[in-house]
């Protein structure tokens, strides 16, 4: 089976014979569809857009340039899924296993680390300074990270305890460390900055990393958590590394649909599904939006939560307090995405060994509080955190060029519902003063831009544009993703949409939690039939 | 509709719109406080009242119970998820009863709902559920006003409920359909409700009438008014359980106060087959379970034992939770939380008084008791057919 | 000789003395550490509620103390408009409905939903950062309901009011009555916390009667009675020699030994020159100030009357742009600011809103008296906006700040940090620096 467009003759009939159905071809679903597939349902897949991806999609947006859409480098994709779908071998591979970051400062400093980290203090520049205690503080947090790895894996199927069990772990049994750690749970990332590192460049790289995709600046509770989150993440095989895997994020998704079709799963795209059935609290199937009806005992909804039990379940079928959950937080801060194609490079190979790198420009501790105020308040920051890649020169695969594609993350934005031109110009000049920053004269060179914003992604992929929207702390997505994943109560019903994910990037994890969860149940309704 | 819990604070009652005729018409001038309003515990005696209305009739003031009309599109479809009453399946006019569960299925309060049109419902709670009400409508195309501030309504109780009414101008309804009528201007809904196992109708009007029509139902109808003590004497013989008193509201609970529909002894109003409600689901996965049970005892003394622990042999099994003097037994009835008792061993329950005493009590059945027992029983005869 | 102590209370309040006599009355060595001398302090403002339960283990109605609740919380707006709320629901519920606010009949849920958050008290001391409140944390993963709590208390407290009201006037007089007591934002993560401890019923302000004893002169009392050792001056450093009972140092070269230093309030710690450790419920990078006006004549309050506790903001965005301010380095230009008046007429003014190091063209800078005279007159602009009476009320008026840098003032040394303990910020101020006090000496 492959994939088949929809069509006509599909309207008003009603499928059987399935046993699940995923909802979302996200990463996330693509996963959760393969391990369905491999554990020997018979599954379908389907995909309300043209293509699948989910937020992560290749486009071509200026003449021969292609760039992808969502994000560009990839932190803590899951170790499990990696083997247990052998992504490897089908096709996803590194152009740069551990990339190093250079920072770069407001006053026109800059400093590389190394992206092993655990080695990173040693590669230190004396002259900088603070290297001892960098040391220091990577090892304790990257030892406590790996502690905390279970707890921040998506719930779902029971996994409650399993993450108290990691939690309690890492808080040992003496008073003194369940003391500390319960500060590092709740205190501000500058607080806990502020006590170990020395002011200075390595202390404002850190607290840049903190605030950097964050709806809560470093200087607010439960933010130093953000940095154990990602610091958790572990990619090829190394803890808190960074990589680009060669052909950009997008071979991870074409790594998955071969997984996904090996597992002789079908893919239908451009099937929209308008609601999930549900029978005495049961999942019995979907509704199509052509008037087809799909049914089977499981449904793994690989959407935001708010499409998926607001729109698609409705709230006539869901609790009350659960429904307040779902829909309580109001988004302010997102990212930005910003593509430039630049021309006329120099091509010696310092320059190449500099665009290697993660480039990150931080606009300093200050200036970094002043932007979340104003973010926050719908205004365009004047300073913000730049996160730049050159996919070409990290990915060796690509043949250098004349023309460049250069990738920027910027944070943090104004969530705008409905962004109009002037706005979108306003924030393309704010992201580019800033690139200009660390990269002089750089605007001079652009010959085409591309400007994405949570509300562009929401509109492409019919999701509400909270899910695009930055997250909150550690403990906000701690709860709603215990609420999502576990509390809607409807029998076959399996979430493993954003909200399920603790931190941001192509992760896996709660794809494959679901369609575990979902397996186990599908083999108990065997038994007892 | 049930009164809830007295208020354990009463802070500055409020008076209602009938509590002048009611004060006038008071002779043990005994006054209590319910969700903040001034509600009368007796006129004359509880035992005349009660009499009253076993053998004739008795009008009482439902003011203080929290009301709401819900108007829209979707009213039906917002209360069949709040409560657990088949609101979509009344045709206008009929009302039916049910509770209001929280996510896990258990009990936060009863409610009764009737259908006054198409789209028109009226919401009748023992409490006020203004927040629930509230995020219950998100998504939904209604809206909820709270009128408990601007109408009065009056039940009345007795075999001769449907007299009285004729007597004193007004429409009574029919067995299950509500009736409306403009007395003397004022506009009425008349509907049948019930205190258990005695009929009655309330009559819902605007505030700033009702002593008109209270007036003149006392008048025309030489019908006595019965306070909150008679009314308790009812409620236990007909065994409808008080909420604040027999069982605490999930919303309030502490650990392990919460109460399923069936360990209430109300299963008959939260079918799982009905369609959705809100908690169902839990309900659901609570299956069959009963820890605790609501029943009804008839205890061999003449004192109220409210509190009072009650043993099966020599085992405590649970504590009264409300009692009164039934004059028609000649004993004390009282709700009883106990656990779930095998039925062989009944024989042998006690309580024992405060004095430590141990008094001779049995398990008795009472109009409720007996609509839950067919409904379970119904309900195994169904489950056995599927086999 | 060298005292031995189980506990040295730092601080000069009535939280501090409540935690020091009640230590003391259970039996443990406990000494008071005061700045000022005895009798010399000038008191007559508000303070939290003494919960029953620490009344009734120091037995207060024995020393002729009677407290009265303050009469309301008043928000006074820019329009001249007022939202107040009161001790009790009904009448909160009634004033509400007078004012038109439709959010009248919710108030009563809103009362209880949130006692209901409260409750749930492991969460409390997990989040709040209590010493032992850890293990109930992993405990909250596992329970969905308790997860929703959690997801309500650690957001902003913004989103929490947004879910249930639609006033902008109520839900700015709310969030100053509980996040502007400790100087947050609305918007901040974790702000949250504070709307159920704002309602709680140790949070309600009392005020000795004028007829009876002084709280503040019978707790001295009551911490003589039973034991408790009276010291005066400053810490000077802890250090991390000694077993179990380390040296304590004070100004005067007195030397004690004591198992641990405790304050009963973050003002209490700010005082002494010690930074509060981050809690989601004490705003870090803030100064409070604290003024009090002594009138010439008795000016009308413009709303409710003199029993009240007043709260002087603009709009809804206030207190999150004059956090944003603060953490900025700026004094905001519309400073929200709550006052009083205390017994013997004085106004006191207080605001948590002052930043703790200002910012000027880049630069980082300390305070100077120029920024100490701007605050007063911003107070007092603040003040007069809302009452035009007032300015030519003023006899004289005297600031005070809590948390300001002052150069002449030598910071503790403290070389084993983890035995000095700091209780958050807590609108039931009294009765969670008990509550904390008495956990401590449990745990060693």
């Amino acid at each position: 089976m492959g994939e088949r467009e929809n069509d006509e003759q599909n309207a008003g009939r009603i499928e059987g014979g399935i046993d699940a159905i995923v909802l979302g071809a996200s990463a996330d679903g693509l996963a959760a569809a393969a391990y369905l597939g491999e554990a020997g349902l018979r599954t379908v897949l389907l995909e309300a857009g043209a293509e699948i991806g989910g937020k992560i999609r290749a486009r071509e947006f200026a003449p021969d340039m292609t760039c992808i859409d969502g994000d560009h480098l990839i932190s803590d994709l899951d170790p499990e899924t990696i083997s247990d779908l052998d992504l490897y071998r089908r096709g996803v591979a590194y152009a740069s296993r551990r990339i190093n970051t250079a920072y770069f400062f407001d006053d026109g400093q800059s400093l590389e680390i190394e992206g092993d980290l655990i080695n990173a203090a040693a590669s230190i520049d004396e002259e900088i300074g603070g290297g001892v205690a960098f040391q220091k503080f990577t090892q304790q947090f990257m030892e406590l990270a790996a502690q905390l790895r279970p707890a921040f894996e998506a719930s779902g199927g029971g996994r409650g305890r399993q993450r108290q069990r990691a939690l309690a772990k890492a808080m040992d049994v003496s008073p003194a460390t369940a003391r500390r750690f319960n500060r590092f749970l709740l205190s501000s990332g500058e607080a806990i900055l502020d006590d170990y590192l020395p002011d200075g460049m390595l202390k404002t790289a850190m607290l840049t990393e903190i605030a950097f995709r964050s709806a809560a600046p470093a200087h607010e509770p439960f933010s130093f958590m953000n940095l154990i989150r990602r610091w958790a993440g572990e990619t090829s095989g190394l803890q808190a590394a960074i990589a680009y895997p060669r052909g950009g994020v997008v071979t991870v998704i074409d790594a998955l649909r071969r997984a996904v079709q090996a597992a002789k799963v079908e893919i239908r795209a451009a099937t929209p599904v308008q609601q999930i059935l549900i029978e005495r609290d049961r999942v019995a199937g979907v509704q199509l939006e052509n008037g087809g009806q799909i049914r089977a005992p499981i449904v793994i909804a690989a959407m935001d939560a708010r499409r998926v039990f607001l729109d698609m379940i409705g709230a006539s079928h869901i609790d009350i307090e659960f429904q307040r959950a779902v829909s309580a937080a109001k988004p302010l801060i997102g990212s930005g995405r910003l593509h430039l194609v630049l021309k006329g490079f120099a091509r010696d190979e310092k320059t190449k060994e500099n665009m290697q790198r993660r480039l990150v420009y931080t606009p300093g501790p200050d200036n970094l509080r002043r932007a979340f105020a104003a973010a926050r308040a719908g205004d365009i920051p004047q300073d913000m955190i730049i996160e730049a890649i050159f996919p070409a020169a990290v990915d060796e695969a690509v043949d250098d060029d004349s023309r460049q594609l250069l990738s920027i993350i910027a944070h943090p934005l104004p969530v705008d519902v409905d962004a109009g031109p002037e706005r979108r110009e306003a924030i393309v000049s704010a992201v580019q003063a800033n690139v200009e920053r660390f990269a002089p004269n750089i605007v001079d060179r652009i010959e085409a831009s591309d400007l994405s914003l949570p509300a562009d992604l929401a509109a492409n992929s019919g999701y509400h544009i909270e899910a695009f929207a930055a997250r909150p702390g550690v403990m906000q997505q701690w709860a709603l993703a215990g609420q999502v994943t576990t509390a809607s109560g409807i029998e076959g019903l399996y979430f493993c949409g954003p909200e399920a994910q603790i931190g941001y990037g192509v992760n896996c994890a709660a794809g494959r939690i679901a369609a575990k969860a979902a397996i186990r149940l599908s083999r108990r309704g065997a038994a007892a039939a | 509709m049930i009164f809830p819990v007295e208020d354990f604070v009463a802070d500055a009652p409020k008076p209602g719109p009938l509590f002048s005729a009611a004060a006038s018409a008071s002779e043990a001038n005994l006054w209590t406080s319910v969700n903040g309003w001034s509600v009368a515990r007796a006129f004359t005696s509880p035992v005349k009242e009660y009499h009253a209305a076993k053998t004739s009739a008795a009008i009482a003031d439902l003011g203080p119970l929290a009301r709401y009309a819900l108007r829209g599109n979707e009213a039906a479809a917002f209360l069949a998820r709040l409560t657990t009453a088949p609101a979509a399946r009344l045709a206008p006019g009929e009302s039916a009863r049910g509770l209001i569960l929280d996510n896990e299925g258990a009990v936060v309060d009863l409610a009764e709902v009737s259908r006054l049109s198409e789209e028109l419902f009226l919401l009748t709670t023992p409490t006020s559920h203004a927040r629930r009400l509230q995020l219950a409508a998100r998504g939904f195309d209604v809206q909820a006003e709270d009128i408990t501030d601007d109408v009065a309504a009056l039940g009345v109780f007795g075999p001769s409920a449907s007299e009285v009414l004729r007597a004193a101008g007004l429409k009574s309804p029919g067995e299950a359909v509500a009736a409306s009528a403009v007395v003397r201007g004022v506009e009425t809904a008349a509907r049948p409700i019930q205190f258990g196992a005695l009929p009655g109708i309330e009559i819902v009007f605007p505030k700033d009438e009702a002593l008109t029509i209270w007036e003149r139902l006392v008048r025309r109808s030489q019908v006595g008014p019965i306070g909150l003590d008679a009314m308790e004497i009812l409620r236990l013989e007909s065994g409808a359980p008080r909420s604040g008193v027999d069982f605490v509201s999930a919303e309030r609970a502490h650990p392990g106060e919460a109460r399923l529909p069936l360990e209430i002894g109300l299963p008959h109003l939260a079918p799982l087959d009905r369609g959705w409600f809100n908690g169902r689901r839990g309900l659901r996965q609570s299956g069959e379970r009963a820890d605790r049970r609501l029943a009804t005892l008839l205890v061999d003394d003449d004192r109220a034992l409210a509190g009072a622990e009650v043993r099966m042999g020599d085992r405590a099994v649970g504590r009264i939770t409300s009692c009164a003097w039934s004059p028609a037994a000649k004993r004390v009835v009282a709700f009883a939380d106990i656990l779930p008792l095998s039925s062989g061993k009944q024989s042998q329950i006690t309580v024992i008084t405060p004095a430590g005493a141990a008094v001779a009590a049995k398990l008795t059945q009472t109009a409720e008791s007996a609509l839950a027992a067919a409904f379970r029983s119904a309900q195994k005869a169904a489950t056995e057919s599927v086999r | 000789m060298i005292a031995t102590l189980d506990v040295l209370v730092v601080g000069s309040d009535e939280a501090s003395l409540c935690a020091a006599a009640c230590a003391a009355r259970g039996g443990a060595r406990v000494g008071l550490l005061r700045s000022k001398p005895e009798g010399k302090r000038q008191s007559g403002a508000s303070v939290s509620a003494v919960p029953n339960a620490v009344w009734r283990r120091l037995d207060l109605q024995d020393h002729g103390v009677s407290l009265e609740p303050v009469s309301a919380r008043v928000s006074l707006m820019d329009d001249g408009e007022s939202v107040t709320t009161y001790p009790s629901v009904r009448q909160t519920g009634a004033a509400l409905a007078a004012n038109g606010a439709k959010d009248h009949l919710l108030w009563s849920s809103f009362v209880d939903d949130m006692a209901c958050l409260h409750s749930t008290a492991d969460l409390n001391d997990a989040v709040t950062g209590s010493p032992n409140g850890v293990a109930p944390l992993t405990g909250l993963l596992e329970n969905p309901r308790r997860l929703a709590a959690v997801g309500q208390l650690t957001g902003t407290c913004a989103d929490l009011l947004d879910d249930f009201f639609s006033d902008d006037r109520l839900k700015a007089h709310l969030a100053a009555c509980s996040v502007g007591r400790a100087g947050l934002g609305g918007r901040e993560l974790g702000a949250a916390l504070e709307v159920p401890q704002s309602l709680d019923d140790g949070a309600w302000r009392m005020r000795s009667t004028s007829d009876g004893a002084s709280l503040y002169a019978v707790l001295e009392k009551i911490c003589t009675d039973s034991g408790v050792e009276h010291f005066e001056g400053a810490l000077v450093s802890v250090s991390a020699e000694g077993g179990k009972h380390k040296t304590v140092d004070i100004t005067g070269g007195v030397r004690l030994k004591s198992r641990c230093v405790f304050f009963a309030t973050p003002e209490a710690a700010a005082s002494a020159g010690i930074e509060t450790p981050a809690s989601p419920l004490t705003a870090e990078n803030k100064v409070t100030a604290s003024m009090r006006f002594k009138l010439r004549k008795s000016v009308k309050p413009p709303a409710a009357d003199k029993d009240a506790i007043f709260f002087i903001l603009d709009n809804i965005d206030d207190l999150q742009t004059a956090r944003d301010c603060v953490v900025d380095g700026q004094l905001p230009e519309s400073l929200p600011v709550e006052f009083e008046f205390a017994r013997n007429g004085d106004l006191i003014a207080r605001t948590n809103y002052c930043p703790k190091v200002f910012r000027e063209e880049g630069e980082w800078r300390d305070w100077t008296g120029q920024d100490r005279q701007a605050v007063a007159a911003r107070i007092t602009q603040r003040l007069a906006s809302r009452m035009s009476a007032l300015p030519a009320a003023i006899k004289k008026s005297k600031i005070e700040f809590i948390g300001a840098h002052e150069p002449d003032r030598n910071t503790p040394t403290l070389a084993s940090p983890e035995l000095v303990v700091i209780q958050p910020s807590h609108h039931n101020t009294i009765g969670a620096a008990v509550q904390l006090l008495d956990r401590v000496l449990a745990h060693g």
